[in-house]
């Protein structure tokens, strides 16, 4: 008497998990070693922040408020990274003003120029055109410290050097003084109350920047509060579309393009090989 | 190459190795390694933290800002938490006064306006520019009726409070749902970053 051979169907849901996982993981290395410059679709939402960024006034105050730590450098990284090389290269020469919401945070112009290789414009000088605070202490009342007196909460910069000798903060003493905070984040509780002072207490635009759980809260506050908001490492391949250049944030882009096609493919296989188990 | 250099490379690789490992298996060298990033952040935590002290408090009290000194004397109250005598422990309930009732105050004077005001006025802006735009914007007013409505516990949810709770929780449900897939998403391009580190600090790869 023969044995009943099993069908294809059954033999397919018997692959160990730990084969799916390392298919998965060669998925997603192979655009990294291989770029595939799959196409990129730009929304409406990192258009509008890209536009917004690029139409602001000459001589503009840009907050950096970044919470860029070790838990989300990978998906918030590419995204700020495209983000200051569009203000950083704005004809209208934006100020940033750099400040960390904990100690945790990572020092940003280094990482940015180490990893991703990225020169700020020759004509940038530091404390002219872009400073870096460190980051501040107490959050909600350290926030609002900030917000209400800047000095006060720091009276030099990263590097201690006092505030009064930076040019690039004469005339700044609280929010008041700020046009946009750009606002990279993954941390919901954060992100309520660093805007219910700077936009609840001083009308300014918070432009989040979100990444994690934190995109579905964020996106509440978009448009009246965040003109515009690119999310993740695919906010970050959009905006290098937009600015037409292609780095890290369009080799994550491709490397989700080609998990999710995989996943969609390992899901219809799952789904009918049921079926099919289930028929026969 | 010097010896420097290869163990500030190797070291990282294999610590980042050992933590991808937990994807397939959970096992002590994980365990360490994870025990390691928490020690490891907690005491560049204090560091930091000790030296924005400086900066911001100590030294400017040093220059005569006396004002701050109060902040100083009450943050010390804190440890009196720690003191080994239970007769001593009330002490620190001075500094978690201050930390509760500067933290109420500024939360309660920024929520109207920067919170409910703000979110209030747009979920009942119900009248759109463009068809496009009137149709979310009602579509906008519906989700917040309905999820609203969810959460409304003094009432058994039969009837319209029946339908409409329904209806709310499944707004809620596509809600957590884009919540949580932009959340793997964001660990699975963090675990990319990491390769990707992995291969440039190996010359295998250049960004």
């Amino acid at each position: 008497m023969s044995e009943k051979t099993e069908s294809i169907w059954v033999k397919l849901q018997k692959i160990p998990n730990t084969a799916i996982l390392a298919v998965f993981t060669i998925f997603m290395i192979l655009p990294v070693l291989l770029p595939l410059n799959l196409p990129i679709g730009v929304p409406v939402m990192t258009k509008e922040f890209h536009d917004y960024l690029l139409e602001m006034p000459e001589g503009s105050t840009i907050v950096f408020m970044s919470q860029l730590s070790g838990f989300n450098y990978g998906d918030l990284a590419p995204l700020c990274a495209a983000t200051l090389k569009l203000v950083t290269n704005s004809p209208n020469h934006l100020k940033v003003i750099m400040v960390f919401q904990s100690a945790g945070c990572v020092p940003f112009w280094d990482i940015m120029k180490n990893t991703y290789d990225w020169e700020l414009p020759p004509d940038r000088e530091y404390g002219v055109d872009y400073v870096e605070f460190g980051f501040f202490i107490g959050a909600e009342r350290g926030w609002a410290t900030t917000c209400d007196d800047f000095r006060a909460m720091f009276p030099s910069d990263r590097f201690d050097t006092p505030v009064e000798d930076l040019p690039i903060m004469d005339g700044i003493y609280s929010a008041s003084d700020w046009d946009l905070i750009l606002f990279p984040n993954s941390w919901t509780g954060l992100m309520d109350y660093i805007i219910r002072h700077a936009y609840g207490r001083y009308g300014v635009k918070v432009m989040i920047m979100p990444a994690g759980m934190c995109a579905m809260s964020a996106a509440a506050y978009y448009p009246h509060v965040s003109p515009g908001m690119p999310i993740g490492a695919g906010g970050g391949a959009q905006l290098e579309k937009l600015q037409g250049y292609k780095s890290w944030g369009t080799t994550v882009a491709d490397s989700f393009s080609l998990m999710s096609i995989l996943t969609v493919v390992l899901g219809c296989v799952a789904i009918i090989g049921d079926y099919m188990e289930r028929r026969s | 190459m010097d010896i420097g250099a290869i163990i500030a490379i190797w070291v990282p690789v294999i610590l980042i190795l050992i933590s991808l490992s937990f994807m397939f298996v959970d096992w002590p060298g994980w365990r360490w390694v994870e025990t390691l990033l928490v020690g490891g952040g907690m005491g560049h935590s204090v560091v930091m933290t000790w030296g924005t002290l400086v900066r911001t408090g100590f030294k400017p009290i040093m220059q005569g800002n006396v004002i701050l000194l109060p902040g100083i004397i009450f943050g010390l109250l804190l440890y009196f938490r720690l003191h080994p005598s239970p007769n001593y422990k009330w002490i620190s309930r001075y500094g978690f006064l201050w930390v509760v009732s500067v933290g109420a105050g500024l939360s309660l004077g920024s929520l109207w306006q920067g919170n409910i005001l703000v979110f209030l006025s747009k979920a009942i802006d119900i009248v759109g520019v463009t068809p496009m735009d009137q149709f979310n914007k009602i579509l906008m007013f519906v989700i917040f009726v309905t999820c609203l409505s969810y959460f409304i516990f003094t009432k058994e949810h039969t009837g319209v409070l029946g339908v409409s709770t329904k209806i709310g929780r499944y707004f809620l449900m596509i809600a957590f749902g884009v919540g949580f897939a932009v959340l793997i998403s964001m660990y699975y391009n963090v675990a990319l970053e990491r390769i990707w580190w992995i291969l440039d600090a190996l010359g295998i790869v250049q960004i």
